[in-house]
């Protein structure tokens, strides 16, 4: 299993000039690894439609790698979007699913087949350019650059360490550097000089 | 591709005391091929949640078999179910998929991915016990009996001749038949479940 943080300082280093929508628990890890925030988009609370928006923005910036970090429990609630997203074949998207078990935001209850599911093996059915599974942190280090070499839609399935959170919400606190959603479309609009 | 009508034809032979959902613009030729209509269930109209309700059905009466026939453009419009079904694992369940490639309710207009997608193969990636496609009626006539012997949940993905709708819909004469409010109470009844 990998940590999100460890994973996404390997994803920065191969970031270049992308895109990136982190949603769920791994908006709080990219905010501590991003160092260009002017291109991120987090999608903080629309659990599932990460996977959408993320393919709007590949579509609308055909040029610019669009890099989402899912999340397992999100994405079933939005599983159909991996078929539009085959069938629009944007080469330069990138769908990491952190596949952690569990609905961590809410606790760590187990996600529905937990034991049976394959989300590569899904993404693959949907029609996806390529899928890649990693559990290991070498070894997605090692196979890092392919990855990101590889013509998109591309799907890493990613054995993450659950961080889950069990304070009620209403006392939870922003975590830091975790930016509002309007400043964030602000500030992608200015750095991809889009009115 | 087949025909929907000759499909269900070979099917009533083995359908037995299975409670059967029909939906979708293949499912009406079921009303007038079926045997035993006290069993059956056309409660479609929400798209993409008539999965989730047979599936209910399957869990509430684990004794009897509940035969969805769905389709491809419903079941995008809720394709996570696929994952909490295969979690429960209902041995008395068996998805068929009426695979027409095109919304037929709405004149025709392609479904994502309708070229590429491989549903069965997602079914399995999600833990169905068992996923067959069917593209020939020949081959289906010979396995139908077979597959509704095994244990499920299983997922039979079948490519259907569409029958596309191209008048308005508020023109489209009410196809004849019991109220949903008739067509549960028959169903309780015959199932002896009270009210």
């Amino acid at each position: 299993m990998i940590n999100q943080v460890d994973l996404m300082n390997v994803v920065d280093k191969y970031r270049g000039d992308a895109i990136v929508v982190p949603t769920m628990t791994g908006t709080s890890g990219w905010a501590q690894v991003t160092k260009k925030p002017e291109r991120d988009l987090p999608v903080a609370g629309a659990m599932g439609k990460a996977s959408s928006v993320a393919l709007g923005l590949a579509l609308a910036q055909p040029d610019t790698k669009v890099i989402v970090f899912d999340a397992d429990g999100s994405l079933l609630m939005n599983l159909g979007s991996l078929v539009t997203i085959a069938e629009k074949e944007p080469a330069n998207f990138y769908h990491f699913v952190l596949n952690n078990g569990v609905y961590a935001v809410t606790g760590g209850q187990p996600i529905p087949s937990v034991d049976t599911i394959s989300f590569s093996g899904i993404a693959e059915a949907a029609g996806y350019a390529a899928s890649f599974e990693f559990e290991d942190l070498e070894d997605f280090a090692t196979r890092a650059e392919e990855v990101f070499n590889t013509t998109g839609p591309v799907f890493i399935c990613v054995k993450s360490v659950p961080e889950i959170q069990n304070e009620p919400m209403a006392r939870r606190q922003r975590p830091a550097g975790v930016r509002g959603t309007k400043e964030c479309i602000t500030d992608l609009r200015e750095s991809l000089g889009t009115s | 591709m087949f025909e929907a009508k000759s499909m269900f034809e070979i099917f009533q032979k083995y359908r037995g005391n299975a409670i059967v959902i029909p939906t979708g613009t293949s499912g009406k030729h079921w009303r007038d091929i079926s045997s035993n209509t006290k069993r059956d269930a056309q409660l479609g109209g929400a798209m993409g949640q008539t999965t989730s309700l047979a599936f209910g059905l399957a869990l509430a009466q684990p004794d009897t078999k509940v035969i969805l026939f769905d389709s491809e453009g419903s079941l995008l419009m809720n394709l996570g179910i696929l994952a909490t079904i295969a979690g429960k694992k209902p041995q008395n369940f068996y998805h068929f998929l009426m695979d027409n490639e095109v919304y037929a309710t709405t004149g025709g207009q392609p479904v994502p991915g309708s070229k590429k997608v491989n549903y069965s193969g997602m079914a399995k990636a999600c833990g169905y016990a068992s996923g067959h496609s069917f593209e020939d009626l020949d081959k289906f006539s010979e396995s139908v009996e077979a597959i509704l012997n095994e244990p499920g949940p299983t997922f039979v993905a079948m490519k259907i001749i569409p029958e596309i709708e191209n008048e308005p819909i508020g023109r489209r004469a009410r196809v004849p038949g019991r109220s949903k409010g008739q067509i549960i109470k028959e169903l309780r009844e015959d199932l002896k479940v009270s009210q």
